[in-house]
């Protein structure tokens, strides 16, 4: 079977067109992506089962056999280097050689979801073959080769906000979705009765339900960065914010993490401020965010709203770091176990 | 212009426009009325408002703000890394691990160039100065020096926009110094448990001194280790 430039812009194209809606829909992320690469690869094993077959059930020779298969079927459509680390199979492509690498570009352009077609079908493969679950990871580096990381994970991916029937669940929790009339409300309530306890509703509310969202996160992705990347995207899809992880130092245990657009913000430009004087306001985020690093780093993490978009600029910055003892020792989680 | 409030609802809601940076707040009160909580309260608004907040540690160690302001969530790591949260040890002279420490309580000069070094390294901010206390740096300098270190500092502070808040124990100095220091303050604090003794009240007014007198407005308050100082109820104005 041949591939031509048309074929290959055709299935980029459709590639694209799905990445964008995914990023459009509520509640969407890298769990549907995965999950088409699943149907897809399950699909065209299964339409050419004669023409292939997996004899090692070694991870790494899986992965060759597939990629073998890809090219007997479509002469050089992938050019790869593969090594095992450990547990963790390391695939090395050079971007240039990579039918993908224009959508890979765009997609990035346009600031949607990264998520690696070609690891993407190597973890599929996995999964059908040796029904196991692995993750993925890709950097890419300055000579323009892109070194991805397949890991095993514990469990199936699933998505941190799902629904069962009548009942929509986050993190296996039941939740409700408001409007934010309803919450720009209780919000003036609490100003016009306890004023004082504004700040600390919301940080501890923040906090205990982000307790809820990292610990289920944790299982889906043992990895702490990659872990706090999906819980970023999830704070989007749950309508908090659109979030980008400016740096994280997994050594010093800090991070730096921004968000744009913030609800809360958008809640005191149109219902007015909850405090007399301009300043930071996202204390459900700083929550939230304190919560998600204190269980992937493993110790109490305090975060603070360095800046707000209330106030001035574009986006809301949070800063992260460990919560230290009296003794100069820092202080370990309480409590984050379930 | 921006103006500045304490972050005790009870106490801003006195004032009106708020305070403008340059202000300087005087502090009065009896031991362990909660002074420094007041102190606490008023860095955490400064740092939620994108101040720059300098507190000078005179009576206990920088090391009790620090952990007075983490019982609050107060991230002080974040804040002192970013340059935000600065701590002056005036408490244990040589043995302080502070990049700011001040070891010879006998020299106000001395005092006064520590401060201005640190503020002319805040150049360009809004900044908030707590000194707790002041009444401590002063208990080994004659009166005379006392008035003139505190009036040229405060044109100072005064002229560079500094919002500062300086702290008095009760009793520590004579009540005359204390009267004539007072007059250069733009507000005052008075903080006083009331008289009854099985059941002791905190007391806190709010005023300035006018003509000879202080006009200010009393409100009765406690101490939550959750929310710091609330203030619970108005007594009205008095003289």
């Amino acid at each position: 079977m041949k591939h031509d430039d048309f074929s290959i812009e055709t299935i980029c194209r459709v590639y694209f067109g799905m990445y964008k809606t995914i990023d459009q829909l509520p509640f969407s992320g890298r769990h549907w992506l995965e999950q088409f690469m699943f149907e897809t690869v399950y699909r065209l094993l299964d339409d050419h089962k004669n023409e292939y077959q997996f004899i090692s059930r070694r991870p790494a020779d899986v992965c060759r056999t597939y990629f073998d298969f890809l090219n007997q079927l479509y002469p050089n459509w992938v050019d790869y280097q593969l090594e095992e680390s450990g547990e963790d199979l390391l695939v090395y492509i050079k971007r240039d050689n990579c039918a993908y690498w224009n959508f890979c570009r765009q997609t990035q352009v346009e600031g949607l979801s990264f998520f690696c077609v070609r690891l993407g079908t190597l973890q599929a493969a996995l999964r059908i073959v040796l029904g196991e679950n692995y993750s993925t990871a890709v950097e890419i580096d300055e000579k323009g080769i892109c070194c991805g990381k397949l890991f095993h994970s514990a469990q199936p991916k699933e998505e941190i906000v799902s629904r069962e029937g009548n009942i929509l669940k986050i993190a296996g929790r039941r939740a409700v979705l408001l409007p934010q009339e309803i919450y720009a409300s209780m919000m003036i309530s609490i100003r016009e009765h306890a004023p004082h306890a504004l700040k600390h509703v919301l940080y501890d509310a923040g906090y205990q339900s982000g307790l809820y969202t990292a610990r289920k996160a944790r299982a889906l992705y043992p990895n702490a960065e990659e872990c706090l990347r999906f819980l970023l995207v999830e704070v989007m899809n749950m309508g908090f914010g659109k979030t980008e992880l400016v740096s994280l130092d997994l050594s010093r245990a800090t991070a730096r993490i921004r968000c744009y657009d913030s609800f809360q913000v958008t809640v005191a430009n149109e219902y007015g401020r909850l405090y007399r004087s301009p300043q930071v306001i996202c204390d459900l985020l700083r929550g939230v965010f304190a919560a998600y690093l204190s269980v992937l780093l493993k110790k109490e993490i305090i975060c603070e709203e360095m800046s707000c978009q209330s106030v001035e600029g574009s986006c809301c910055e949070f800063l992260a770091l460990p919560l230290p003892q009296e003794t100069g020792r820092e202080v370990e989680a309480p409590c984050l176990e379930e | 212009m921006r103006r500045a409030y304490f972050g005790i609802e009870g106490l801003d809601r006195n004032l009106e426009k708020g305070l403008s940076y340059g202000s300087q707040i005087m502090v009065e009160g009896d031991s362990g009325i909660g002074k420094t909580v007041l102190a606490g309260e008023f860095i955490k608004e400064g740092l939620r408002c994108g101040d720059t907040c300098i507190y000078v540690a005179c009576d206990e160690p920088p090391a009790i703000m620090r952990e007075h302001l983490l019982s609050f969530k107060v991230g002080t790591p974040a804040y002192e890394e970013t340059g935000r949260l600065i701590f002056i040890d005036a408490y244990e002279e040589s043995s302080s691990t502070e990049k700011y420490a001040f070891l010879d309580h006998i020299d106000l000069e001395k005092y006064f160039a520590l401060e201005a070094e640190v503020l002319r390294s805040c150049a360009g901010r809004r900044v908030r100065l707590v000194v707790d206390s002041l009444s401590t740096l002063f208990t080994m300098v004659d009166s005379s020096d006392i008035l003139e270190f505190h009036r040229t500092r405060i044109k100072q502070l005064r002229k560079n926009g500094i919002l500062t808040m300086d702290i008095f124990v009760k009793g520590v100095l004579e009540p005359r110094l204390i009267t004539i220091t007072g007059h250069l303050y733009n507000f005052m604090l008075k903080m006083t448990f009331s008289n009854s003794r099985s059941n002791p009240v905190r007391v806190i007014q709010i005023g300035k001194v006018k003509s000879q007198q202080f006009v200010s407005t009393r409100h009765i308050f406690t101490i939550s280790p959750i929310y710091g100082i609330l203030i619970n109820a108005e007594l009205g104005v008095s003289k």
